[in-house]
């Protein structure tokens, strides 16, 4: 009864309103290239950040080829073939992987996965033996993991295995991202792109607005960011 | 026969060639391989018909047939119900490649091939074209699969037949570096420029009946021999099908040729295959690489570096393995530039050997005890003759390794970092770091050195933040000009390249107070960010995104706070600096978990004005949430047993972290109640009393400090501490192995039997107080100090039961031997312990130490003590006050015995005359103690009379004018002690009269 009364009557921002106050906000053309070329190089769309420099005029923060290199090796555990990775980083920067006990085991247990679903089990045994089971004793979380992947040779059908995840396409994805964020990281690049943050805080300050009950042009769709109002 | 492995190269095994319905099925043939142990079978296909077969063959045979797929130079077609062998043309090319690069695609084959070239004349000649028209056709379309082989890192499984020459050329012009030519027909100096490129040469059977194939093997290196069988062609038999498990009369046939043993031939044949199709190597290939490492061949030298790299980073356990062959020696030597060795070796020779300094201290050692460290110096200098920002760019991979290597030797302990400050290596130290931050911060151009620039840069300026300790190191690199470049690469904008100048200004900056100052007033120069001052930019990085970013900058400001620059308040570093480091101890990063505690701890140690603030931001129970997590963890790994204990480097970090956590609590809690309050009410207690029995020696030397600290508080003293069961573990650590860790458990225990009857009865009971006296002879001098202090402190209050225990241990004699130290420190630690001993109410505890020293001895002492002093407090080496007060303090405790006491003290001219001269020290509490001995000395009650001489003497000494004096003083108990004493003095004075 009382919290009825306390309720602050809705608050409404025409769309005429939200467009001048939008319009007052200046922002630089070169920022939002900016923003766009810095997702472009993180993402590795090499050739397209290529041709947004000759378009927009803004020098990559980058050298390009560095980004083929980023996305040769990124290829390369996308496609199973971890040990052309480990190599290409190495070359690149031993220290990445030196430093990063983590993404090591990881591209380890990736190596060890690619062989599992080659179905060369012997060498898989001898791998996590004699490559794997050292950092797991370094490390009881690597243990568990490493018990985890070795699993997978326990079924006959893995598909249907409660560890089938680790054949899944995704996983291969999330090996080759770890390595991408470790080498921008090492190249003192920022590991995520501006813009998904971004995003995420337009999200973010609309449920702010919608808590405070407040009726506004708000973004819905992001592809076509189209301002639409939505009745209460 | 069974423990080893053949492997065959090549052959055409799948369905088309072994029929399920003939003799020689698919099954017997493989059944017959595996019992011969040929383990792995390489099956190429030669066309579009045979590849889908040879890849069906091989998803189903689990990783014993692996699967190459080409298009061979050959195809056989069938034409009016027969086959007949033509020339490849571009159509089969073009149906052709997009099986091949689904292939390669799914990664479902180890090598390209069957490819290359036939120029026998039955297929090129006296054709419908001139012959030169269809070599050409092979030739491109040879020429397109190496080039899809080479892009996909495969090597090449290749025909050759009457063109043995060229097909080794079209691979050595294409560059390829991993090729086996099968079943080589051509000369052997032709096959000779293909082992100089690296290809390998497999060997068929047939060899047994080939004049020309036992030459060309008699002539090639047995380390780049394969086996093959081209089954089902070319057997030992003309008209017999071949099948793999024939491959050990190819290897029976090489040990003929080369005079071995056919088990050699197998194992060097298999070694081969396996680094030819990157087969994984299941097998003793250490010794192997270790051996090939120290061949006269650049090019097989080349590739076991690259092996060894590619094996030891990352991983601990090879690095240890190969560390224990002699290859780090072998590697410096390639490093000499005496040597002539190439640049490539030389760099990947520098690279291993800092991924080796990854490993531990012992390879470290083993690294710097092998002249590394000079060799990898040497390789900074730069060619005279050219400018450095050239000569830099010229030798950028070369001085990218090098710095690594070195970066990771000086992170270690067992280095020695001198070596960087011979003139000759720090100029060149000096002319990198300026080619190198001008260079990536005037063209803000990106190109393909940019990153290699900036990682040199970054790699050397950590160098110098490893190397530099001493003031005198600071100053030679101030002076060398050192700052500029540091503050460019401030603001360069790399976050690495910012962290690693954020170390060296911290090293450089560490209790230096000209060059903190000059380093936060440099500004960058312009174009960099506005021209700010490098303190601004400092402050701005604290707020930096990145945690080690953070963290560095943290540590750099705390070592400039500490060198006194800043002026009160403090408070960029109160509202910026402490909060930053209070995050950080919440971040969720081992490595940020170790080091933020002890940034902390630097940052509050020794001011009370930070460890207010600490309180105030809520630091305590960040710090005390982390140890008292790692204290959980590592429990419930014991519990659980999971992994070996203690020799991972998890449980290792995890204990620094505990140890550092427990030194930042001992830091913040030292002169703040409210601090300890806090830090005791956010449970650390148990933890750090488990700390203190930790297996390792740094967590109990830190538990015990922080015990130390807790313990200032007699409140929590009485209540928590003792709850919690201190004690025992305390007294176990007196029989610490390590005597740092001893002499901590004592300073520990100092606050613990102070002023709690209860404590130390235990103490003595326990073996505490057999402990303090055996350590009181000690060599260690901190542990001894601590042990004498420890006995003052259990006098301290004591009834006469436990004066007389302690004194019976200790000995009157060795106490006044203590008394006499050489350390000014040890004698008023034990004037204090006499201090107390005649202190109390009971007069007799003064007669057992007269007795058992001997009233005069005690005296002369007193006496020596008093006239060494001097009046003024001096700031110099004379710290003689240090004994002064005690020793008076212990002449008013005598001054309260009996009038037998008191007599013996003013039969003492000297020592009275003193205490009338020091009623007008400097010090105010040396003046109070002087007016209590005179109180004490006129004191009169019904037991004890003043013995009657005193006025007199007294009054001689000048006392009443002194004391008159004295009323006057500045400090209030100075004037009333003075008004008392005055007061009996002249109720002496009427007395006497009377």
């Amino acid at each position: 009864m009382s919290t009825t009364t306390t309720t602050p009557a809705k608050k409404t921002i025409s769309i005429e309103e939200w467009e001048k106050k939008l319009a007052d906000v200046k922002i630089n053309k070169q920022d939002l290239n900016k923003l766009v070329m810095n997702y472009l190089v993180v993402e590795g769309y090499k050739d397209a950040a290529e041709q947004f420099s000759i378009e927009s005029g803004l020098a990559p923060m980058v050298d390009i080829a560095s980004i083929q290199d980023r996305m040769d090796i990124r290829r390369a555990v996308q496609s199973g073939n971890v040990d052309a990775a480990i190599e290409r980083v190495n070359d690149l920067n031993p220290d990445i992987l030196d430093t990063n006990p983590h993404l090591f085991f990881h591209l380890q247990q990736q190596r060890l996965i690619e062989l599992i679903r080659r179905g060369e089990f012997a060498e898989a045994l001898e791998f996590a033996a004699e490559e794997m089971a050292p950092r797991g004793e370094e490390n009881p979380e690597f243990l568990e993991e490493l018990e985890r992947t070795m699993a997978l040779m326990a079924f006959e059908d893995t598909r249907q295995s409660p560890v089938s995840d680790l054949l899944h396409p995704a996983q291969r994805q999330k090996t080759a991202s770890e390595l991408n964020a470790a080498i921008l990281t090492s190249q003192s690049q920022e590991k995520d792109p501006k813009l998904p943050s971004l995003l995420r805080m337009l999200v973010w300050s609309q449920n702010q607005l919608d808590e405070q009950r407040i009726n506004y042009p708000r973004i819905d769709n992001f592809g076509t960011a189209d301002l639409v109002t939505r009745d209460s | 026969m069974s423990d080893y492995c053949i492997i065959d190269c090549h052959a055409h095994i799948h369905e088309g060639n072994f029929p399920a319905s003939s003799n020689n099925s698919l099954e017997v043939i493989l059944e017959s391989a595996y019992k011969a142990n040929v383990q792995i079978i390489v099956s190429v296909s030669e066309g579009l018909g045979d590849a889908t077969q040879v890849l069906k063959l091989a998803s189903q045979s689990q990783g014993r047939v692996k699967a190459g797929v080409g298009l061979h130079p050959v195809q056989t077609v069938s034409s009016n119900n027969e086959s007949i062998e033509r020339s490849v043309t571009q159509d089969d090319l073009k149906e052709f490649l997009p099986l091949l690069r689904k292939c390669i695609a799914n990664q479902e084959i180890c090598c390209v091939g069957e490819v290359g070239l036939d120029f026998s004349p039955h297929i090129v000649r006296g054709k419908e074209f001139p012959e030169e028209h269809y070599r050409e056709i092979q030739r491109q379309v040879f020429k397109k699969q190496i080039e899809l082989a080479v892009d996909a890192n495969l090597p090449l499984n290749v025909h050759s037949r009457s063109a043995g020459h060229y097909a080794i050329e079209e691979l050595q012009n294409a560059g390829v570096k991993r090729a086996v030519l099968h079943a080589f027909d051509g000369k052997a100096s032709h096959a000779m420029k293909g082992v100089e490129s690296g290809y390998y040469f497999s060997v068929p059977p047939s060899i047994v009946r080939s004049p020309q194939k036992q030459k060309l093997v008699a002539t090639l290196p047995v380390s780049h021999l394969l086996l093959e069988t081209d089954s089902p062609a070319l057997g030992p038999n003309k008209n017999e099908d071949n099948q793999p498990s024939n491959a050990y009369v190819s290897a029976q046939e090489i040990a003929r040729l080369k005079d071995m043993e056919v088990s050699e031939v197998i194992k060097i044949t298999e070694e081969n295959a396996r680094k030819l199709f990157g087969f994984l190597m299941t097998f003793t290939k250490f010794e192997d690489v270790v051996h090939q490492i120290h061949s006269a061949d650049p090019n097989q030298v080349f590739i076991a570096l690259k092996t060894v790299k590619n094996s030891i980073i990352g991983n601990r356990t090879k690095k240890a393995q190969y560390a224990q062959s002699d290859i780090i020696n072998r590697l410096v030597d390639l490093l000499a530039s005496e040597n002539n060795v190439s640049e490539d070796l030389r760099i990947q020779a520098a690279t291993i050997l800092g991924s080796f300094a990854h490993g531990n201290d012992e390879i470290v050692s083993q690294i710097v005890s092998a002249g590394a460290v000079p060799r990898l110096l040497n390789a900074l200098s730069l060619p005279p003759n050219t400018s450095p920002a050239i000569a830099v760019q010229q030798n950028l991979k070369m001085l990218e390794a090098a710095t690594r290597a070195l970066k990771a030797i000086y992170s270690s302990s067992k280095s020695y970092k001198k070596d960087i400050y011979d003139p000759k290596h720090l100029n060149n130290i000096m002319k990198i770091l300026h080619a190198t931050t001008s260079s990536i911060s005037e063209d803000a151009e990106h190109n393909a050195q940019t990153a290699s620039l900036v990682m040199v840069a970054e790699l050397t300026t950590s160098i110098v933040a490893r190397c530099c300790t001493t003031l005198e190191e600071q100053t030679l690199l101030g002076d060398s000009g050192i700052i500029p470049p540091l503050v460019a690469l401030l603001h360069s904008g790399y976050a690495k390249a910012q962290e690693a100048a954020m170390d060296a200004f911290s090293s450089l900056c560490r209790e230096n107070i000209d060059i903190s100052r000059a380093s936060l007033n440099a500004r960058a120069y312009p174009p960099a960010p506005f021209g700010q001052m490098t303190l601004t930019t400092m402050l701005d990085l604290v707020r930096d995104k990145g945690q080690n970013m953070r963290l560095a900058a943290a540590t750099c400001l705390t070592n400039i706070y500490r060198a006194d620059v800043f002026p009160e308040p403090f408070s960029d570093i109160v509202l910026v600096v402490l909060p930053t480091l209070i995050k950080l101890l919440k971040e969720d990063n081992t490595q940020v978990q170790e080091r933020a505690p002890l940034i902390m701890a630097d940052l509050v140690k020794d001011s009370e004005t930070m460890q207010k603030a600490a309180f105030e931001a809520d630091a305590i129970p960040s710090l005390a949430n982390i140890l008292v997590s790692v204290s959980k963890e590592h429990d419930e790994n014991n519990e659980n047993k999971i992994g070996v204990q203690g020799a991972g480097g998890i449980v290792v970090s995890k204990e620094k972290v505990k140890e550092n956590s427990l030194i930042a609590l001992a830091a913040v809690c030292l002169l703040r109640e409210e601090c300890r309050t806090q830090a005791i009410n956010c449970k650390i207690l148990p933890c750090t009393v488990s700390a203190l029995s930790s297996t390792n020696p740094a967590v109990r030397l830190a538990a015990c400090q922080c015990v130390k600290s807790l313990s200032r508080s007699v409140r929590h003293l009485r209540t928590h501490l003792v709850d919690a069961g201190v004690t025992g573990p305390l007294l176990k650590l007196l029989d610490d192995e390590s005597p740092v860790v001893q002499a901590a458990a004592c300073g520990s225990l100092c606050n613990l039997i102070l002023d709690f009857s209860p404590m130390k009865k235990t103490v003595i009971e326990d073996g505490g107080l057999a402990n303090f006296v055996k350590f009181t002879h000690s060599e260690n001098t901190a542990l001894k100090l601590n042990a004498i202090w420890s006995l003052k402190n259990l006098l301290y209050s004591a009834d006469t039961e436990t004066k007389r225990t302690v004194m019976r241990q200790l000995s009157y004699e060795y106490l006044i031997d203590l008394l006499n130290d050489a350390s000014v420190e040890i004698q008023e630690q034990a004037l204090d312990l006499v201090r107390n001993l005649v202190c109390g109410k009971q007069k007799e505890d003064i007669d057992d130490v007269f007795s058992g020293m001997g009233e005069t001895v005690l005296l002369d002492i007193l006496e020596k003590k008093l006239s060494n002093s001097n009046m003024v407090i001096d700031d110099g080496e004379d710290n003689s006050l240090l004994t002064l007060e005690p020793a008076l303090y212990t002449l008013v405790n005598i001054a309260v015995g009996s009038s037998q006491h008191r007599e013996a003290l003013l039969k003492r001219p000297e020592i009275l005359q003193n205490i009338v001269r020091y009623m007008s020290h400097e010090k105010a509490s040396i003046r109070i103690s002087t007016a209590w001995c005179i109180i004490n000395l006129t004191w009169a009650d019904s037991e004890e009379k003043v013995p009657p001489e005193c006025y007199e003497i007294l009054k001689d000494l000048g006392v009443e004018e002194k004391l008159r004096a004295m009323e006057n003083d500045p400090e209030r108990d100075v004037r009333d002690r003075a008004r008392t004493a005055l007061c009996q003095f002249n109720s002496l004075s009427d007395m006497q009269e009377e």
